[in-house]
């Protein structure tokens, strides 16, 4: 999570090109890329960016599905028959042919692939958001806090929040681990536009090309990316 | 039930309607004239305009939205602008070899995912219930890009079990098609040793693409039996005396098996995703290489077609599972007999 | 903890794995049963007047041939199916004499009326075999000067020509002069752009889409008789998988290898690796609309910041050579002076100092994601010409995108600097400079003139090349455009990419072809 402040070396330099190629020695631990660059640095980056662009994109999504929820657990029937059928459109859809699609209108660029991720992933959030809800709301001691006159602010503070809270952290565990899961592969499909944009996925794709050649190259970032998907699992509130 | 059904459908019109008109337009909004993208080096200027004529392009929007409607249903596809193939005859190659390796990697993965939640819930300790866990959970924790080529090298490379990829043999002739879906063709025909040929190629891209469905299954069911109804179930046949296997056989399966169809149908259109990726490292002729291929070239009809088949199917499959998740919830059921 | 451990033991049991090589044992032994060749992606259509991927041309060199064709390894003209021919004192008529007792692979022997279906279908839009469905661009391109075909007797026939044109003769030996059986039209009708039927020494047999195309041994062929009884040109979409494949004997032969791979495969006895020069150039396009880059200095700065030489070694990974002038090497009026554009990162500085202006905004460059056999790897090419400029103080944005799209913008303009290449069709000089430079070229939409360079005296000088058939004073013509071509730099060559194909080392007979088609026709077990 450092990595936007610290790295070891300038992972986008072109610094050692003497050094291509070869694995991992002090003071380049993971080795030194085909360009020349300190794979250690850029996996270091890549993590950091990995993990940032996946939670915005999280974010995105919870916060996306919380107006649709919004929107749907209004008044107006038409309305959420409507949410529910465009997010049912989207249901399964596959993000990698979402990504594909969007690419062809937007430009390629890291954020495009927030977009993507964010919209791919409301169907999943939305429906665990909306079972969740409706459990809370039909939960005996939210009706007993309503039945006592509790305003609706009152209700969703003291008594479906702190009940919510726990459950949200969960579904946004989920979220945040397949966007993150979405964010590599897309990126390793080479959608991230830049090719010098280190994240995980790119680099993996980047460097399977040589991986004949240094496997350590490939090695060190796939691992470090399930390290953080398996780390995520384990998050706690 | 009816009642149910009939909502669905309409649900499914609906999504129809809603889908065609985004795909066609999305289709129009292409930055790239797909007549003029087919040409990498000479663009034959005075031959692009005939072309557009001929393929009814330069006909009013409702005009084309309407032709595409009919061509839709009537299975008249056109002609891929790339390989001049018919879309439909396209399809009919593609979409079995997909299907099979995505509804054996739904089997392998929905199998596997109830037996792990199963085990973590009933027996075991700490360990083996959280190596159980992170290994029904791979599909979560290591990508599918990055899995695909770590069993080719293990499975197809050192231990030689498996083919490097591809479908089925180069020097004999598959089954004939009847189906397309080529273990199906095989029972149908008789042919033993094709069966064995075809199984052989299936089913390492198969386990490899299982990895996923197999992620959804375990969370989702693990989450379930921990439910207090469900735990309060396993608690009182407990008590009474019942060993792991009845209760898993005997009760928790019911109990389990509405949600588990559920994620699987959902999880359908993740697979064909995934079945991209599988297809890649496999050189598995399938669908998913085929659409993605032909959005890459602005191959416009097989593009627009076979989109909006997809995400049909997509949606037929989770309809489908939703139908039978009901048949099988004991919940649902008028004096549901589990509570 | 446990999950950990696991994807190490994978990674660990995986990286040794790689280190130790997969291919100690190749699993078949060396055969003339099967030859199967693996590539990249499949091909489009097998007619060979439609087509112009290299899947299709290399899947239909095997099966199609034409009237003369380049001889093995080299760029001079023999005689092929056409046993002789003669071309008129004033370049106007060649007659070709058909060789006798060649027979296609549907029987229908080879006479002047069945050779000239494939041409005559290519020039009368009201031929049956002129499909509506079919573009024919080559033909529009390469041959336009042909002014009519006609047979002279049963077996002779003569192309009369509007102008003459050096560079026909070497058309005729390419794929869209290929003769196919006019028969195979009324065989199979609408799918006959899928049943190529020609007279080479292996014939169609089955195509599985994205899978394989099966072809078999013609027995009855006319020339030296090929050994392998089947031939397999199938798909592996992954290059890492398809390299695998070979080192594991599942496939026979491959292209697409990556040339970061080629020095580790140097000491694998079982893969036998073949790399020469290809005709084919990278080139960085200068968008001259761009109102920075119409100016000359900026041009200038950004081409003396880039060392050729390392870009070839580092960016393609060996997989190719430094391009000094915008024209393969050897190439008629190809100069004698081999340092057109030096590198030369000082005066770049001081003239980046100098236009300090038109650099304050990051410049974009434009590239493709898909690899191109000038470019095996576009984005690490875009990444090390990004590192260079930057060390001479410019500011570059990379933007990739997919081949299409990024086709789409350097045919309307929307680009500042951009990679592309091209892939010499036949061998001649006018087919590089004319795309290149020619104002003809340069029509928003359509152009191959990607840095939309217009100037009379070079559209003068391309003309003039195009009719002048004494070789020496086409040379001459030739350099005085490429003088022009350094002054102006319109856009500056980088490099060009080697032709690279792997073969199991059990097999023989093979050889890189100039023109990069493959010919496996003569492929035989050691």
């Amino acid at each position: 999570m450092l990595g936007f402040f610290a790295t070891p070396f300038d992972p986008y330099a072109q610094a050692f090109l003497d050094k291509s190629f070869s694995g991992g020695e002090w003071p380049h631990l993971f080795g030194v890329d085909k360009l020349g660059r300190d794979a250690l640095s850029r996996v270091w980056l890549g993590a950091a960016n990995t993990l940032s662009y996946a939670f915005v994109a999280s974010m995105g999504t919870l916060a996306l599905s919380g107006f649709l929820l919004w929107l749907e657990r209004g008044r107006s029937r038409v309305l959420s028959e409507g949410v529910r059928a465009v997010v049912s459109l989207g249901v399964g859809f596959p993000v990698v042919l979402l990504g594909l699609l969007l690419m062809v209108f937007m430009e390629r660029e890291p954020e495009t692939l927030i977009w993507a991720i964010s919209i791919a992933t409301v169907p999943l959030a939305f429906r665990q958001l909306r079972v969740l809800w409706i459990e809370q709301d039909k939960a005996v001691y939210t009706e007993a806090s309503r039945a006592v006159g509790g305003s609706s602010w009152h209700v969703l503070r003291y008594s479906i929040w702190p009940n919510l809270r726990p459950q949200l952290l969960e579904i946004w565990k989920l979220v945040f681990a397949v966007a993150i899961l979405e964010l590599s592969s897309l990126s390793f499909l080479g959608l991230g536009g830049d090719p010098r944009w280190a994240e995980l996925g790119a680099i993996l794709a980047d460097q399977r090309k040589s991986m004949n050649l240094q496997p350590m190259l490939v090695f060190w970032p796939g691992l470090v990316l399930s390290f953080l998907l398996w780390q995520t699992r384990l998050l706690r509130a | 039930m009816l009642g149910f059904i009939g909502r669905k459908v309409a649900y499914l019109g609906f999504v129809y309607l809603l889908a065609s008109v985004a795909i066609f337009a999305a289709m129009k909004l292409i930055p790239e004239d797909p007549l003029v993208a087919r040409y990498g080096k000479h663009v034959p200027l005075e031959k692009i305009e005939a072309e557009r004529e001929r393929l009814g392009l330069d006909r009013s929007l409702g005009g084309q939205f309407w032709e595409f409607h009919i061509r839709f249903w009537s299975g008249d596809w056109e002609n891929s602008l790339r390989t001049g193939r018919p879309a439909a005859e396209d399809l009919r190659k593609y979409l079995p070899a997909t299907i099979e390796l995505s509804g054996l990697a739904m089997l392998f993965g929905g199998g596997a995912g109830i037996a792990v939640a199963m085990y973590s819930r009933v027996r075991g300790n700490e360990f083996s219930k959280k190596a159980a866990m992170s290994l029904g959970g791979m599909g979560l924790i290591v990508p599918i890009f990055w899995i695909g080529i770590v069993m080719l090298v293990i499975f197809g490379v050192w231990l030689e079990w498996f083919p490097m990829g591809g479908r089925f043999g180069m020097l004999e002739a598959p089954p004939k098609a009847v189906t397309g879906l080529y273990l199906v063709d095989c029972l149908l025909s008789g042919s033993w040793g094709k069966l064995a040929e075809a199984l052989y190629y299936l089913l390492l891209p198969s386990c490899c693409l299982a990895v996923y469905p197999m992620a959804g299954v375990t969370a989702m069911l693990y989450a379930r039996l921990k439910e207090p109804e469900v735990d309060a179930l396993y608690v009182s046949l407990r008590s009474k005396g019942y060993g792991s296997l009845r209760i898993v056989f005997g009760h928790l399966l019911r109990v389990a098996s509405a949600p588990v169809v559920t994620v699987l149908g959902t999880t359908f259109g993740g697979l064909l995703g995934g079945a991209f990726l599988t297809e890649t490292v496999f050189s598995w002729p399938g669908i998913g290489r085929y659409m993605v291929s032909s959005i890459i070239e602005r191959d416009l009809f097989v593009a627009q077609y076979l989109l909006l088949m997809l995400i049909l199917l997509i949606f037929c499959v989770a309809f489908f599972s939703d139908v039978v998740a009901k048949a099988l919830d004991p919940r649902g059921k008028e004096g549901g007999d589990e509570r | 903890m446990l999950s950990r451990l696991a994807s190490l033991g994978i990674g660990v049991v995986f990286a040794t794995g790689l280190f130790s090589g997969c291919g100690e044992k190749t699993s078949a032994e060396p055969s003339d049963e099967v030859f199967i060749f693996a590539r990249g992606s499949d091909a489009q259509k097998l007619d060979p007047a439609d087509v112009e991927d290299g899947e299709s041309v290399n899947t239909l060199a095997q099966i199609c041939e034409g009237l003369v064709r380049f001889k093995s390894g080299t760029s001079e003209i023999e005689p092929c199916l056409a046993e002789a021919y003669t071309i008129s004192e004033d370049g106007l008529r060649y007659r070709f004499k058909l060789r006798p007792g060649v027979e296609f692979h549907d029987g229908t022997p080879l006479n002047a009326d069945t050779a000239l279906f494939s041409f005559l279908r290519q020039m009368n839009e009201e031929h049956p075999g002129h499909l509506e469905e079919a573009s024919f661009s080559y033909w529009r391109y390469l041959y336009q000067d042909i002014e009519k075909v006609e047979k002279v007797s049963d077996m002779e026939i003569e192309f009369r020509l509007r102008e003459p044109n050096a560079s026909l003769i070497y058309s005729l030996a390419v794929f869209p002069a290929y003769l196919i059986s006019p028969k195979a039209l009324d065989t199979y009708g609408d799918a006959f752009q899928r049943n190529p039927v020609g007279t080479g020494p292996y014939r169609f047999v089955e195509w599985r889409p994205d899978e394989a195309i099966l072809m078999e041994r013609n027995d009855l062929y006319w020339g030296e008789k090929p050994t392998m009884k089947r031939l397999v040109m199938t798909v592996v979409p992954d290059n890492t998988v398809r390299l695998l494949q070979l080192k594991k004997g599942a496939i026979h032969g491959m292209d697409g290898l990556q040339p970061a791979e080629i020095p580790a495969l140097e000491n694998d006895e079982t893969v036998t690796v073949y790399q020469d020069v290809g005709l084919n150039v990278g080139y960085l396009v200068y968008n001259l609309d761009v109102e920075r880059l119409a100016r000359k200095e900026v041009r200038e700065a950004i081409a003396l910041a880039i060392d050729r030489d390392s870009l070839a070694k580092v960016g393609l990974s060996g997989g190719g050579r430094a391009a000094n002038y915008p024209l393969p090497v050897g190439f008629l009026g190809y100069p004698e002076n081999e340092d057109a554009i030096p590198y030369d990162p000082e005066r770049a500085r001081e003239l980046v100092a100098r236009n300090a202006d038109a650099f304050e905004e990051p410049i974009r460059l434009n590239v493709m994601i898909d690899p191109r056999p000038y470019f095996p790897d576009p984005v690490s090419v875009a990444s090390f010409i990004q590192g260079e400029l930057e060390k001479v103080g410019i500011e570059v944005d990379v933007v990739s995108s997919d081949f299409k799209a990024h086709l789409d913008d350097l045919r309307n303009g929307e680009i500042e600097l951009g990679l592309i290449g091209w892939i010499g069709d036949n061998g001649d000089t006018d087919n590089f400079l004319s795309v290149f430079f020619a104002s003809w070229a340069a029509e928003k939409g359509t152009a191959t003139n990607y840095s939309f360079y217009r100037n009379d005296e070079m559209d003068g000088l391309l003309r003039a090349g195009r009719r002048e058939t004494d070789m020496a004073k086409r040379g001459e013509i030739y350099e005085r455009a490429l003088e022009l071509w350094r002054r102006d730099l319109p856009i500056l060559p980088l490099v060009h990419g080697d032709n690279i194909v792997a073969l199991n080392s059990g097999y023989e007979g093979f050889e890189l072809q100039r023109i990069a088609d493959l010919r496996l026709g003569w492929i035989r077990p050691r």
